[in-house]
């Protein structure tokens, strides 16, 4: 207790306060930005940070991270182009209600689902961080292979229409997963003597592609004379009654993204995806999601950002990473000095509440932050089309570049963009499962499913022949 | 005939501009006595937040101060670090560009998998030479090394020991370890070092190839315990535990880390950049990151000379090992 006051007294000092604030700017402005993501930001203001105290430093990332989960959504809401990776099945039902005029609901709805899921993932963290993590390391290769199935099962929910093309695009996201070396067998496949395919296709290119790049193509096709009027944006909160019919579906996407945020292997997009997927499976009115349900944003808005913070419940605890952002402040922590791990907990206890703390104020700040710079941030949408295309274009140019530095990623993006936005054209049902498709790369490839498809063979193997070693 | 004769004035007095232009961007004749007059690139194979990660940016800051530029550290990830070297060698050979590498590129070479082989590079120092470990949970069944053979010897193929990456540095050990041990183990190999820890505490593994850094928490507070260092001597930190010559096991390879540049960097500025790791390894900044993370348990430094001939030995044992292991043909 006395460690919490202490913490209290921490984070209330100006420089903390400022690392908080700035923090949920900078990640909101990564999150919101198409092609630049969190992760990103994480990693540029990592040598920054040398400079720092501890705890300062990881205020600031921290911030970054909740803040970038969320903000990925505004521009899935009003461009349907998710800014972050966690958002993509928040276009779905979000711009829909941005074409039906009521950009301001969507946007509000996310905005509260986003705080009150990482408060309660939050309250997660802080309330039974060490135990979870205990509980989540008995997750093997049998139920991570489970739950690789139950996220592909979202192809069901989102390509209600054609089940068949819906399944043969999921095919193609698997076979995309299987470019670059085999993890277990170590032999190169469909890499065309490429080495910058050796270690397969990075799933941000492939979402910029058939996302950013195939709606840009879709949008310069249109006529631009006349554009909808959407007047000043602003966010409205849900109200009370909007609230309460939100409560089972936060509280659900909630629960679901803190467990699949805490699993060592999967994250925040995974946590979306299912979570949008349970949320049409256990609806009354399963119809409504895809035409700007708001059940369908409250569910993987809530979910990802409760999994941000699940995800910092293993790298605390353990030392393990659960995210792509949590393995960068994992660097981040050697560089410092600390060690995550159990003694974390008992000899910097203090900097752990400290911590603690300012996730939840950094999620809590969502709600008073947000409608703010969605404000200025929306204005976007008032510029001219032929002005913002190719604006966002040199975005996920330079986003894509920006991953690894990389080359043959911008040729993918493009691409995959050429790819989506045919696909959206011909291959009617193509935007849920080509979405469905470029989950899969992700989901099997940086979410370590991949492998453990893989490695549940192996374990079951293990028991018979051994493999190739 | 008067137009082209303008032309030809305009075409001239263009070529002398780019010319000049050129000229301008030069260095000056005794421009290598200023090296380093603007910032320095450090490339890093690997993504932010891992080993190499971390090595790169503890010792590019105190390099840094001492060399009087920034040293930018770039990460370029993928394919075991191959395309950062790719890269590295398209850079012009001026000392602008350092490759933060490790032993993964001496198991690409081996492995056919760059095209470039040491000749390409200039290697300036070895700064780690970090120490690879077996190791199992606290409440695991096996308590010692000797425990560990045994049950593999009595059963071949059933020992599920996890490692980094398949046909990698992390394969090449525990092969070698299989071959001198005369035991059959089943080699799990995992895509990050991460999820081979949760699938060791969650018992889904009987033991795992890993160095100490990484899991210094978890060795601290005992959940982790060491069972076996794959060292030349006895760890002074660790002095009750068996390294891999007491049991007459001569594999003591490492995973190692440092610095080259591209071939034909001017060998003053190649000097000079020795020079400056030398002294960047020894600043009480980076000693505490080393100590930190364990990789203080066997002297890592070696000169540029010694660090060439040091890749290509282990470019032949992992070349070795690797053929063996049916991934070389």
């Amino acid at each position: 207790m006395d460690s919490f006051i202490t913490a209290l007294l921490h984070i209330t000092q100006p420089a903390n306060l400022i690392a908080v604030l700035g923090g949920t700017l900078l990640g909101m402005l990564s999150g919101a930005t198409p092609g630049v993501s969190g992760t990103m930001m994480v990693v540029l203001l990592i040598p920054l940070t040398y400079t720092l105290e501890p705890d300062t430093a990881f205020l600031l990332l921290i911030s970054v991270y909740c803040s970038a989960v969320f903000s990925g959504s505004i521009s899935a809401i009003l461009f349907r182009t998710p800014g972050a990776p966690e958002a993509v099945a928040t276009t779905l039902d979000g711009y829909e209600m941005t074409k039906q005029g009521k950009p301001h609901e969507a946007l509000g709805i996310s905005v509260y689902s986003s705080a009150v899921g990482g408060l309660l993932g939050g309250a997660a963290l802080i309330l039974v961080a060490p135990q979870l993590a205990k509980i989540a390391l008995a997750f093997g290769p049998p139920e991570y292979f489970a739950m690789a199935i139950m996220g592909l099962s979202v192809v069901t929910t989102l390509g209600a229409k054609n089940m068949v093309k819906a399944l043969l695009v999921a095919l193609f996201g698997l076979f995309l997963a299987t470019v670059g070396i085999d993890p277990m067998a170590g032999i190169p496949r469909f890499t065309f003597g490429l080495p910058s395919l050796m270690s397969g296709i990075d799933f941000i290119p492939v979402l910029i592609g058939l996302f950013a790049i195939s709606e840009m193509l879709r949008q310069v096709m249109q006529d631009h004379t006349v554009t909808i009027k959407l007047g000043k944006i602003k966010t409205t909160l849900p109200n009370f009654l909007m609230q309460k019919r939100l409560v089972p579906t936060i509280f659900g996407g909630s629960v679901l993204g803190t467990i699949i945020g805490i699993l060592p292997g999967i994250g925040a997009t995974t946590a979306a995806m299912v979570s949008y997927s349970e949320a049409v499976r256990w609806s009354k009115t399963p119809e409504k999601f895809g035409t700007g349900h708001p059940e369908g944003i409250a569910a993987p808005e809530s979910s990802n950002n409760a999994a941000a913070n699940g995800a910092m419940v293993p790298l605390l605890a353990l030392g393990i990473p659960g995210s792509a952002t949590t393995a960068v402040m994992l660097g981040a922590f050697v560089l410092h000095g600390l060690k995550p791990g159990p003694l974390l907990f008992t000899e910097q206890a203090e900097f752990i509440n400290t911590i603690f703390l300012g996730t939840m104020i950094a999620n809590a700040l969502i709600l008073i932050v947000a409608p703010f710079f969605i404000r200025g941030f929306a204005n976007i949408i008032r510029i001219p089309y032929p002005v913002l295309g190719p604006v966002i274009l040199i975005l996920c140019i330079i986003g894509s570049y920006a991953i690894r530095n990389n080359m043959t990623d911008v040729w993918l993006t493009l691409g995959f963009g050429v790819l989506g936005y045919i696909l959206e054209k011909y291959a009617s049902p193509s935007r849920p499962s080509s979405s469905a498709s470029s989950s899969e790369p992700w989901r099997n490839r940086n979410s370590g499913a991949r492998s453990s498809c893989r490695k549940a063979a192996t374990a079951s193997s293990s028991t018979a022949p051994s493999p190739p070693s | 005939m008067k137009n082209s004769t303008t032309s030809l004035i305009l075409i001239l007095l263009l070529v002398a501009v780019f010319a000049l232009g050129g000229c301008g961007g030069g260095a000056p004749a005794d421009g290598k006595a200023k090296y380093p007059e603007r910032p320095i690139e450090g490339i890093v194979g690997w993504g932010a937040g891992g080993g190499t990660d971390v090595f790169a940016r503890a010792i590019a800051k105190p390099a840094a101060e001492i060399i009087g530029q920034p040293i930018a550290v770039k990460n370029m990830p993928g394919s075991s670090g191959a395309i950062a070297g790719d890269y590295v060698t398209q850079q012009p050979a001026d000392g602008y560009t350092l490759w933060f590498m490790g032993s993964n590129y001496a198991v690409n070479v081996a492995l056919g998998r760059t095209p470039h082989p040491l000749s390409d590079y200039i290697p300036v120092a070895r700064i780690q030479h970090d120490t690879g470990m077996l190791q199992v949970t606290k409440s695991s069944k096996f308590k010692t090394i000797d425990d560990i053979v045994a049950f593999a010897k009595a059963n071949p193929g059933k020992l599920k020991v996890g490692g980094t990456g398949a046909a990698s540095f992390d394969e090449v050990v525990i092969a070698l370890w299989e071959d001198a041990a005369g035991i059959k183990v089943n080699y799990v190999p995992y895509e990050n070092g991460g999820q081979m820890q949760a699938a060791l505490l969650g018992g889904h593994l009987d033991a795992m190839f890993e160095e100490l850094g990484p899991v210094a928490g978890r060795v601290a507070d005992g959940s982790l315990v060491p069972v076996l260092a794959f060292s030349e001597k006895k760890l002074e930190k660790f002095p009750n535990l068996p390294v891999a010559p007491d049991k007459g096991w001569n594999i003591t390879l490492g995973n190692w880390r440092g610095v080259m540049v591209k071939k034909d960097t001017d060998p003053a500025i190649v000097k000079k950049l020795e020079e400056v790791f030398t002294k960047a390894k020894d600043t009480p900044a980076y000693k505490k990151i080393e100590k930190d993370t364990y990789l203080d348990l066997r002297p890592g430094y070696l000169s540029g000379k010694d660090y060439a001939a040091a890749i290509q030995k282990d470019i032949d044992v992992y070349k070795e090992a690797l053929t063996k292991l049916g991934y070389v043909k």
